[in-house]
């Protein structure tokens, strides 16, 4: 199939993980500034995350009054996303010149919007937006499910109100059989993979994207991996943003 | 799609709890019941292709035109040894009132559709560009598919995907020889046309997902167990503007994914998702071959006087 | 561990976090090993760490990180309370479909209460709601004294101010003071006049009046001799949480020459009060009898909506308003919560740390002090020397 082997006999991948190990996961939290902040909002902070190599920043703007009164919907928010991938994530330096962003960020940016239009509690801010701007410092596998992991982390950060945490991994699999959580760029450029998303780490799928070749029979294991990541990378988001929030709570008390 | 049509609450609730009852607004009994699929294809051309969905009285609700043209290129330069291929979707003024010339923007469905079909076709492979190519580096064919939508009444994703196919199978490009780095391209008097290689036919099916209840005990239940959702095939375009999620699934009859898209929207529980999967097979299969009928029929049309011409005796067994 | 260590590369410039991120590295291991906190006494049981402080700190940790409600936890079950902010309500259907018809009454009612956000529990009665961990947007309340930029005059005789929320807060043509007594009759005139009364960006002093359809729509009024445009100050904007809702918000400093007010909705207005000692009895007056008509009707003129700042502030009353506003700039860094006495404090600390630092060699009135306290390093040290000289007084 390829020059690499993926998944040896000792059960070890690439990278010297396990089939169902997660690629490391951190997560932090920067205010902005903490004051002498005369834009409009006092609040906007970001959030950081980085999943194995991949290193997205999240900003989120709102709920805010929208700029466009065309846009105002008098029962709930309206929602949007935008995807920056800076050109100097990749190893290949992106050469396309115009600063538009390419088919699959718009993709991207269309599921984005659809997902979480349906997690975020937008009936609590009527006639306001709310707008999600990303921004890619870094890519390697699994680009989508750091992003859609960011915007969950952020979204709690900015004290947005949601139904539930929404978790995503990529998933491959090897040789037919073997399934690998939470691809790195080599395996996810020759593997079949997808990404899949959930809800509060229970079995409701909330985006799944499968863009390869894939075996039909072989799609139940494949969401069953996929959920248990989730499931694990929930504990795991809810724990670091606990942490990261922990010295304001002393603060109120 | 087309969101400036508005639709008054009576007729939402109307039209909920019709599929409640699972009943359709087209009079189909059924939720899971397509309407009926009607390839034409035009006689005397190649690629030239009309796709129709009949509603039961026989009108049409939903038509699509079709048509594959191919010209010499000169290749990309990542790729000098393959030919490249290029879908054109479009909706403009033709397809409907709530439609405008040229305003497709980035973030609307139809871009969203328009992409899945392309990439559905290009990653999978379905089509060898290989053996597009003429000269490496040189000359390579370049296969256009224009789909234009001319009445619209819901069900654009599977109408353009079967579309795309079926005239990507009918195609045939010129022959050409090359000699001395000089290429010829001999017109269909010269020789026959060269059919392109399609090596598997995937086809896209759109579930579409109405929520029973309020997102917040959607996302809160046990839905493996309950009845949250409920699920329609082939929507016409007033339910489409009423659906809360939807799931796309291309495949070909190999038992292959080529494409699974769940974007946003409700979610649904892991087990009823593979449910859909597996239903979407015998479908896909029955389209495919249909599909192949209609090529074959008119093949046999087009070589109405092929046993007349032949050259081959009459061989008796034995 | 790894994400005690982010947390100790971002939160580094408070000594406290610092410390705080050094226990949570001691007991990330249990965090790893039983993610549900049921008691302390297990966790005191867990690990045997000779350190008796750090023990200490770490089961009040642990107690901290169980308080913290994430998104979609459920709160509570039952058929008594009542949602409040922050949370959302499924019916609990399971239940009722898999019982008996004889329950299937009294389990309709029954709901479920899941946070919506991340925060603590907050119990009033029978309503449940969630308190922010991160205040970011200002939530009106009925009589709260706020800070509000002006961003839209509307055709509706309607201001429309920034108020640090969600959405713009409308403030009423008719719920303003105008010139002239506050019994007129607002007309035409008026109408036409709104735009040189208050302009926009205008910062105006006002009080909630109203909140209707969910928090999002906010009316505010003017109708004090407290309220009404500012000016002869500058404004400063802290996080949210950092003032707390209290009886007065406008405080006096340094001999009266200093007014402050603490805007419930994060912005903090610093201005000099001229004539200290008349305003002060003024003032005190102003507020036993703010609803004495007659007297609103005499002071109020076309001066209270000027625009000009005072002519008689100069240099050295800038540099004492730049020094408050320096001080309110240290809580805020910080991370303290803002009231009289800290900014008391502080002012303190600031005079001793310039009379023990003499590498600016000026007097205390200089422009450079305040360059000097602008310095993240000066700003830690004075809020530690803050926090432990409270700590001594307990």
């Amino acid at each position: 199939m390829s020059r690499f082997e993926f998944f040896t006999s000792e059960g070890l991948r690439i990278d010297g993980r396990r089939s169902g190990e997660l690629k490391n996961f951190e997560s932090s939290i920067t205010t902005t500034s903490n004051f002498a902040n005369f834009s409009r909002s006092t609040s906007t902070n970001t959030t950081y995350l980085q999943m194995g190599q991949n290193k997205v920043l999240v900003t989120i703007n709102g709920p805010k009054e929208p700029t466009n009164r065309s846009k105002i919907d008098i029962t709930k928010a309206t929602l949007t996303t935008t995807i920056n991938i800076s050109k100097f994530s990749k190893v290949n330096r992106n050469t396309n010149k115009s600063n538009l962003p390419d088919k699959q960020t718009l993709e991207w940016e269309y599921e984005i919007t659809q997902l979480f239009s349906k997690i975020v509690v937008l009936e609590t801010y009527p006639k306001s937006t709310i707008s999600i701007n990303v921004t890619v410092l870094q890519q390697d596998g699994g680009l989508l499910s750091a992003i859609i992991n960011c915007i969950t982390t952020a979204l709690i950060n900015n004290s947005v109100q949601i139904y539930d945490i929404v978790t995503a991994v990529s998933v491959g699999i090897v040789d037919q059989k073997h399934f690998l959580l939470d691809l790195n760029h080599l395996e996810e450029q020759f593997l079949s993979s997808g990404t899949i998303a959930t809800i509060g780490g229970s079995d409701e799928v909330c985006l799944m994207r499968i863009r390869d070749k894939f075996p039909l029979d072989l799609i139940e294991e494949f969401v069953q991996v996929g959920v248990q990541g989730c499931s694990v990378l929930k504990h795991i988001i809810i724990n670091q943003v606990k942490d990261m929030n922990l010295n304001k709570l002393v603060e109120i008390q | 799609m087309a969101k400036d049509l508005e639709i008054s609450n009576i007729e939402k609730k109307f039209i909920f709890d019709l599929l409640a009852s699972s009943q359709r607004l087209d009079g189909r009994k059924s939720l899971l019941e397509q309407r009926n699929l009607n390839i034409v294809i035009t006689p005397n051309k190649f690629g030239d292709i009309y796709i129709e969905y009949k509603r039961l009285d026989g009108s049409i609700a939903t038509r699509l035109h079709c048509k594959v043209t191919s010209e010499v290129v000169k290749p990309k330069a990542q790729r000098p040894f393959e030919g490249t291929f290029f879908i054109n979707c479009e909706f403009n003024g033709l397809a409907g009132l709530n439609f405008e010339n040229y305003k497709v923007g980035s973030n609307s469905d139809e871009f969203y559709y328009g992409r899945l079909i392309e990439s559905m076709i290009l990653r999978s492979n379905a089509l060898d560009l290989e053996q597009l190519c003429i000269i490496a580096g040189l000359k390579v064919w370049n296969i256009r598919v224009d789909v234009h939508v001319l009445e619209f009444d819901g069900g654009f994703l599977e109408l353009a995907s079967i579309g795309c196919m079926t005239s990507l199978l009918h195609y045939r490009r010129p022959d050409v020889t090359v000699r001395n780095e000089k290429v010829t391209v001999h017109s269909f008097d010269e020789k026959e046309g060269v059919k392109l290689g399609v090596l598997h036919i995937p086809i896209a099916l759109q579930f579409n997902l109405f929520q029973l209840k309020e997102t917040a005990e959607i996302i809160k239940s046990n839905s493996s167990i309950e009845n949250n959702e409920l699920v329609a095939l082939d929507c016409t375009l007033k339910e489409d503007l009423l659906k809360d999620g939807e799931f796309i699934i291309a495949l070909n009859k190999n038992r292959e994914i080529v494409q699974l898209n769940k974007p946003g929207g409700l979610p649904i529980a892991a087990l009823k998702l593979i449910q859909f999967a597996h239903m979407a097979l015998p479908i896909i299969e029955e389209i495919t071959s249909k599909m192949l009928k209609a090529i074959e029929i008119d093949e046999r049309q087009r070589n109405k006087y092929g046993h007349l011409l032949s050259a081959e005796n009459d061989r008796y067994a034995g | 561990m790894s994400s005690s260590q982010k947390i100790l590369t971002v939160i580094k410039h408070d000594d406290d976090n610092i410390k705080i991120a050094e226990n949570l590295q001691d007991f990330e291991g249990n965090i790893n090993e039983n993610y549900v906190f049921n008691s302390s006494d297990d966790d005191v049981n867990m690990k045997d760490i000779s350190d008796e402080d750090s023990d200490e700190e770490n089961i009040e940790n642990n107690n901290l990180l169980n308080q913290i409600i994430s998104p979609g936890d459920l709160v509570i079950k039952s058929s008594e309370y009542m949602k409040g902010h922050n949370t959302y309500t499924t019916q609990d259907t399971l239940h009722s479909t898999s019982n008996g018809s004889s329950d299937e009454k009294k389990n309709n009612d029954e709901i479920n209460i899941y946070s919506s956000t991340l925060g603590v529990l907050s119990k009033i009665n029978k309503l449940i709601s969630v308190t922010n961990i991160n205040k970011n947007l200002y939530q009106a309340e009925i009589g709260d004294h706020i800070i509000g930029q002006i961003v839209e005059v509307t055709s509706t005789k309607k201001w429309k101010l920034n108020i640090n929320g969600n959405n713009l807060a409308n403030l009423q043509l008719s719920s303003i003071n105008l010139p002239g007594g506050l019994l007129r009759r607002k007309n035409e005139q008026d109408e036409l006049n709104m735009k040189q009364l208050l302009k926009v960006g205008d910062l105006i002093n006002c009080e909630v009046q109203g909140v209707h359809s969910n928090g999002n729509d906010i009316n505010l009024h003017t109708r004090s001799l407290k309220y009404g445009k500012l000016r002869n100050g500058a404004l400063i904007k802290v996080k949210m949480g950092l003032i707390q809702r209290k009886k007065t918000h406008t405080h006096f400093f340094n001999n009266n020459s200093i007014k402050i007010i603490l805007g419930c909705n994060g912005f903090i207005w610093v201005s000099h009060e001229k004539a200290a000692a008349e305003t002060v009895n003024k003032n005190k007056d102003a507020e036993s009898i703010k609803t004495d008509i007659t007297r609103i009707e005499q002071d109020t003129s076309f001066e209270i909506y000027s625009d000009i700042n005072d002519p008689s502030i100069d240099l050295s009353k800038r540099i004492l308003i730049s020094k408050y506003v320096i001080i309110i700039k240290i809580l805020a860094f910080n991370n303290l919560v803002i009231n009289e006495q800290r900014i008391n404090a502080v002012y303190e600390l600031i005079l001793s740390y310039t009379s023990s630092n003499t590498l600016s060699n000026k007097s205390s009135n200089s422009k450079e002090i305040l360059f000097v306290l602008n310095d993240f390093d000066i700003m830690k040290d004075i809020a530690y020397q803050l926090v432990q000289g409270e700590k001594m007084r307990g």
